[in-house]
């Protein structure tokens, strides 16, 4: 009865009620009435804000469109894209490594070379490196400096300032040694104290305190040579040092790593070299293919 | 630029449109304050989505927009004034949309259409002051056409029960 109703009244409100429905409909409505309430009630509207007034509020808060937003945060992008791409280019570290028992050779921008003694590695900027020749060593290097400016080798420990020249350096830990093969160079570690070296003359630093200058017995790099020589190298440092020249690997057993070895360590002949260790220290060795073990005896 | 997103068809829109959302909602419950602030947000919404709503559907996209902010508002007013409960009565009398001249017909005819359930008051509003037909307040009010006639029936059932006094 309701939803006839509903239709009714929905017919009736848009006058396309029929003669019978209105006669239906009359008995539950005075439809006079609501007629004439209904047509009162059109007199009046709602309130309402003058268009004018509205528009007046809601245009200041139109930012001019947001296109131009995406072109400020695409413009954005763009310059950040340049800016690094030009950091890349330009000051972009160049990193050169040598594997372990192998040596290797590097000639520079500057026509400078380098022989990376075993698991080293020299870090410089190859943009603009002819200018400001500055490289960063880790572990042993011989460099054979072409003339130029000034040619800074600097390390944790310190730095060498080349004069044109060929030149050792071995750095671990807190020692570092330098060779002066050819030429001079300066070294100079991190209080800012200088020592410096000429041709066959090298020099030791350990915990930045400077041993005296020693005399080379030859104006080979000691790595390309048949030895390397070791001052007060602490123990686990030193193993490191043997596994760096040799592929095996050195077991310390029971040894008080405390320690430290001087001496030398052979090259090119892992048994003389092993067995020269274990007669300084008074070890006894067991070796095995890939590994040695070192102990007291 | 073309479009929503030239100030010149926006404003256009603006004046074909603004006063039937106004008063669609002032006819969900909303004082013509509440109803202008919300107004206005909808016609931001829509300059922020220029791009994407083309000028004919503009009308539908304003539409939704004050439905849900309206739902929005009366949440946020529900949480906030929950200490004001008991002068619910009240309030929802002042809130009256429909400042009509002040006279005993109008006094009694708004507090008939007061009287109404909001469902009904609503859709009673939007035919009456609002000129909408059931077609198209069953589609802003996302409902059926049936659902409409029933609550303006109610609505009219209600209206001639008050037996308001007829102006001469």
């Amino acid at each position: 009865m309701d939803n006839i109703e509903d239709r009714l009244l929905a017919k009736w409100l848009d006058g396309s009620i029929t003669q019978d429905e209105k006669v239906s409909l009359s008995e539950a409505y005075d439809l006079d009435y609501l007629e004439k309430l209904l047509g009162q009630q059109n007199q009046f509207q709602l309130a309402e804000k003058p268009e004018s007034e509205l528009w007046d509020n809601l245009e200041p808060q139109l930012n001019p469109k947001s296109s131009s937003r995406k072109w400020m945060i695409y413009l954005a992008l763009a310059a950040l894209i340049a800016t690094l791409s030009f950091w890349l280019i330009n000051f972009k570290s160049t990193a050169i490594k040598s594997k372990q028992a192998q040596n290797k050779t590097y000639l520079l921008a500057d026509n400078s070379e380098v022989i990376l003694s075993p698991n080293s590695q020299i870090v410089f900027q190859q943009n603009g490196f002819s200018k400001k020749r500055t490289v960063e060593l880790s572990g042993q290097a011989l460099f054979k400096v072409q003339k130029g400016g000034s040619f800074i080798v600097s390390m944790p420990q310190g730095k060498v300032h080349v004069l044109g020249t060929s030149f050792e350096i071995w750095e671990k830990g807190n020692q570092m040694k330098v060779n002066c093969l050819s030429g001079k160079v300066a070294v100079i570690n991190n209080q800012g104290k200088k020592v410096e070296l000429t041709k066959s003359e090298g020099v030791f630093l350990n915990n930045q305190s400077f041993s005296a200058v020693n005399t080379l017995d030859n104006l080979t790099a000691e790595f390309l040579s048949d030895k390397v020589k070791y001052q007060q190298i602490g123990m686990a440092q030193f193993k490191e040092e043997i596994e760096r020249f040799y592929e095996k690997e050195i077991v310390l057993k029971d040894v008080d790593l405390e320690k430290s070895f001087s001496g030398v360590l052979v090259l090119n002949d892992f048994d003389k070299a092993i067995s020269y260790i274990a007669q300084t220290m008074n070890w006894k060795y067991e070796l095995f293919e890939q590994k040695v073990i070192l102990s007291p005896k | 630029m073309s479009g929503l997103c030239d100030k010149h068809v926006f404003r256009a829109t603006f004046s074909e449109t603004q006063l039937s959302v106004q008063r669609f909602l002032q006819s969900r419950g909303l004082s013509l304050d509440d109803a202008c602030d919300l107004l206005q947000d909808c016609f931001i919404k829509l300059w922020n989505n220029c791009k994407k709503v083309e000028p004919a559907k503009a009308k539908a996209f304003l539409f939704t927009a004050a439905r849900n902010l309206s739902i929005d508002h009366y949440r946020k007013a529900k949480s906030q004034l929950k200490y004001q409960q008991q002068n619910r009565q009240d309030n929802e009398i002042k809130d009256g949309q429909y400042f009509l001249e002040m006279d005993e017909f109008k006094a009694q005819l708004e507090k008939a259409i007061d009287g109404m359930t909001p469902a009904s008051k609503e859709v009673f509003l939007m035919n009456r002051f609002n000129n909408m037909t059931y077609k198209s307040i069953a589609q802003h009010l996302d409902i059926s056409v049936k659902a409409v006639e029933k609550r303006m029936h109610k609505a009219l059932k209600h209206l001639h029960s008050q037996k308001i006094n007829l102006k001469r």
